[in-house]
């Protein structure tokens, strides 16, 4: 398995997806040249094929280190941490103050977001300059505690109810921790995402995939039954 | 990010935590400046002193007191909150002292005492009738010109607000 990131090619990465929240990946690339802004990141199982996965993120930190680049990269546009602008609605849909604090950072909603969501009539909304994703998680909680959000493969946020649909991943457990509702798996790519459920029905909260060498192992967190 | 006072271990978890800098949240109340009040005093125009905050048109006042209202001059501070922390739901409550109120309604189905209700006469109840002029009382008692009904006592007034 290859991890390009940016065309470079990823000695190791960690990467780890929350259902609800800003997903980010530790790598180490073999490139001297400093990394920045926005990257696309690709998973090929054959370089000759095209890839089986393409994430859109930005580097939120790292530089070269000795022939060898060490960064942080985040979904989206590394928009979420910075201070969203005070503003205050009257009577409005939530998508209103929901975009408002998007591109405010430099982020968008998908357009796959979940209407009955974003439709949902508020009696007005206070918007303070605190981080957008606090913004955004108490402007969601107002849609109900059963509302998730996360960036897509494309970079926008989405927000909405989970479906959980098959996840449609072939793996092999290797292991499990029954009390902390973790098992560690072996599959042939990244591509198990969290708000997908397993064969078995078991529903994947958080996944962590860790890429070393071209090998992948992936510990997933499922939701409490 | 740099904190002072911290390493950045423990920075991380203040960050985590968003207790890094002066917290602002739905919680409490933040003071205000009044820019505008409705005609029918019911709601304020609020700049906040936090630019955290941003400024809140047709802001809803509770009074505190049933059936009171007052008329503010724009200038002066009350304070923003939100019910229960919802964000959809600010207030505006608490007027500050040095206030100008140019005008205060009394709602009150049927009388209006001053002082002490065992001693004090009534003010006014829905059966008196104010012809609008002024209304003068004499210091040391004696009928009050200008209403019809105004027990003895009552001292020099501009205004008489009518009850319900």
């Amino acid at each position: 398995m290859i991890v390009n990131i940016a065309g470079v090619s990823a000695i190791g990465a960690t990467w780890c997806l929350p259902r609800i929240g800003c997903w980010h990946m530790d790598a180490v690339v073999d490139s001297a040249e400093q990394l920045s802004g926005t990257v696309k990141i690709q998973v090929l199982n054959d370089p000759s094929q095209p890839p089986i996965l393409e994430y859109s993120g930005t580097i939120a930190a790292g530089a070269p280190y000795t022939d060898t680049g060490y960064y942080r990269i985040v979904g989206g546009a590394d928009g979420l941490r910075s201070s969203a602008k005070p503003r205050a609605y009257g009577q409005c849909q939530l998508r209103v103050p929901l975009k408002d604090i998007l591109e405010g950072v430099g982020e968008q909603l998908d357009s796959s977001s979940d209407t009955a969501v974003t439709n949902l009539q508020l009696p007005g909304w206070t918007t303070l300059g605190v981080p957008a994703g606090r913004q955004i998680r108490a402007l969601l909680q107002a849609a109900g505690r059963d509302v998730a959000w996360r960036f897509l493969a494309g970079g926008k946020l989405w927000v909405g109810r989970e479906t959980w649909p098959d996840a449609g991943v072939s793996y092999e457990e290797l292991g499990s921790l029954p009390q902390e509702h973790k098992i560690e798996i072996a599959t042939d790519g990244p591509t198990l995402l969290p708000g997908t459920k397993l064969d078995d029905g078991r529903r994947v909260s958080y996944v962590q995939h860790s890429i070393d060498s071209g090998k992948l192992r992936t510990l997933v967190y499922l939701e409490a039954a | 990010m740099a904190v002072p006072g911290m390493d950045r271990v423990k920075a991380a978890l203040v960050a985590l935590l968003g207790a890094g800098e002066p917290r602002v949240d739905y919680f409490t109340t933040y003071r205000a400046k009044v820019m505008k009040q409705s005609a029918d005093m019911t709601k304020v125009d609020l700049k906040p002193d936090d630019a955290r905050i941003p400024q809140c048109s047709d802001v809803r006042i509770k009074w505190g007191i049933p059936g009171v209202k007052a008329k503010i001059a724009p200038g002066c501070y009350m304070h923003l909150g939100w019910e229960n922390g919802d964000p959809s739901k600010r207030y505006a409550m608490i007027i500050e002292d040095g206030a100008t109120q140019l005008e205060i309604t009394i709602e009150a189905v049927n009388a209006i005492y001053m002082g002490d209700k065992g001693a004090a006469k009534e003010l006014a109840t829905k059966d008196h009738v104010h012809d609008g002029s002024t209304i003068t009382a004499p210091s040391g008692g004696g009928a009050c010109s200008g209403v019809t009904g105004v027990p003895q006592g009552v001292g020099a007034l501009t205004t008489i607000l009518k009850g319900a």
